[in-house]
């Protein structure tokens, strides 16, 4: 009797790994990987706000990013005006992935680090702090991202065909699927399995990062998806990467991938 | 961060384009400032300084519109909007200044129908 009631919770423990497995092991990426959600089903963060904050981020007269996007502006126009003549459009081609010519070594530039290239290499501005780059989550750099980001909204981000071929795209997914942290999740289990329920108080979204950078309420400031992704670590009760983790802007292009066909909403308000 | 600008230097005042003589209308305030409360500490571990937005005074015309001693009242980057209507088209201006001295201003031009 005994014996047998032991075989059976091993029977069943066995079942439930296998069960575990299927549910949340990514899917072979020796097929061509889908993305989870298709066009037609992609609800931005925003959607799953409460009402006012939707009406407040609609209204670029309420949206307190706008200080950001007016502050970017005057940037823009001082600083990038020789090379770019228009804004529109540039952000929709980040992130994007590049080889280092030294290290030979894959690379993804971000928004935010491509301001800074552009700043050290061609920017030849007066003062102290001339071609120097922008620290991360400084002013002036967010000021000047979420103006380029304002710059294309409603355009959809310019994903390379063969980006899942690239191991910046590899290690990000593998990422986005590991169960990690003190409460045993994954970015995929919430994000792609159980959008729109909630937790606690919460509406769980699809996770896309076309909102940013955003103003988060939370902050009380705006911030780069970069520091919106370790929250989601710090959220997971995981461990959380530096700001310079490679890893993050592998993320961000993950994210881009699954969320393409989404317009660009930036700069929004998230709680 | 040597690179981050004073803060309270940059605003918006939104009005309508065009009101009607003695229509009530919203006036908007938005200044970007971070309302640093004193209970928050940096990276490092030091206490960062209060400084907060104490006086706000919007005027129209020379008329004064709103006068505020707010300092902890209000968020971060706080909004006010303030009511108001006019016979005649003028002038509006809002001035401000936190604990550590900064001030700003802002103003916009109010056009009323046939005035």
């Amino acid at each position: 009797m005994l014996a047998h009631s032991v075989r059976n919770t091993r029977v069943a423990s066995v079942l439930f790994y296998v069960l575990f497995y299927v549910v949340t092991c990514p899917p072979s990426s020796a097929q061509s990987p889908s993305r989870p959600y298709a066009t037609d089903q992609l609800r931005s963060g925003a959607s799953f706000m409460a009402q006012h904050l939707q009406k407040q981020q609609a209204d670029d007269d309420q949206n307190p990013a706008m200080l950001w996007v007016d502050s970017g502006r005057a940037l823009f126009e001082r600083d990038c005006k020789t090379c770019h003549t228009e804004a529109r459009g540039l952000a929709t081609k980040l992130p994007r992935v590049t080889i280092d010519s030294t290290t030979k070594k894959e690379r993804v530039i971000t928004l935010e680090s491509q301001i800074n290239t552009c700043r050290s290499t061609r920017v030849k501005t007066q003062g102290a702090n001339a071609s120097t780059p922008y620290a991360l989550e400084s002013e002036p750099l967010l000021s000047l991202a979420s103006y380029l980001a304002f710059s294309s909204r409603g355009m959809t981000q310019e994903i390379a065909a063969n980006i899942t071929q690239t191991v910046s795209w590899q290690r990000a997914r593998a990422m986005f699927f590991a169960v990690q942290g003190k409460l045993d999740f994954s970015c995929a289990a919430c994000h792609d399995k159980i959008a729109g329920k909630r937790v606690r108080t919460q509406a769980i979204s699809q996770g896309h990062g076309v909102g940013f950078p955003a103003y988060r309420i939370e902050w009380q400031t705006v911030g780069s998806l970069n520091r919106r992704l370790r929250a989601c670590f710090f959220g997971m009760e995981a461990d959380v990467p530096a700001a310079s983790d490679p890893i993050l802007p592998a993320l961000e292009l993950y994210l881009a991938w699954r969320a393409s066909g989404l317009p660009i909403e930036a700069p929004a308000l998230r709680r | 961060m040597s690179t981050q600008p004073r803060p309270g230097q940059n605003a918006r005042l939104i009005v309508p384009r065009l009101v009607q003589p003695n229509e009530e209308f919203a006036v908007r305030l938005l200044i970007q400032h971070p309302m640093e409360t004193g209970f928050r500490r940096d990276d490092s571990g030091k206490p960062i300084p209060a400084n907060v937005i104490e006086t706000i005074n919007m005027e129209f015309e020379g008329e004064t519109l709103f006068k505020g001693h707010v300092l902890n009242a209000l968020t971060a980057n706080p909004s006010i909007t303030v009511m108001m209507s006019s016979k005649k088209s003028g002038s509006l201006r809002a001035n401000w200044r936190d604990q550590d001295g900064n001030t700003g201003s802002i103003s916009a031009e109010v056009k009323v129908v046939g005035a």
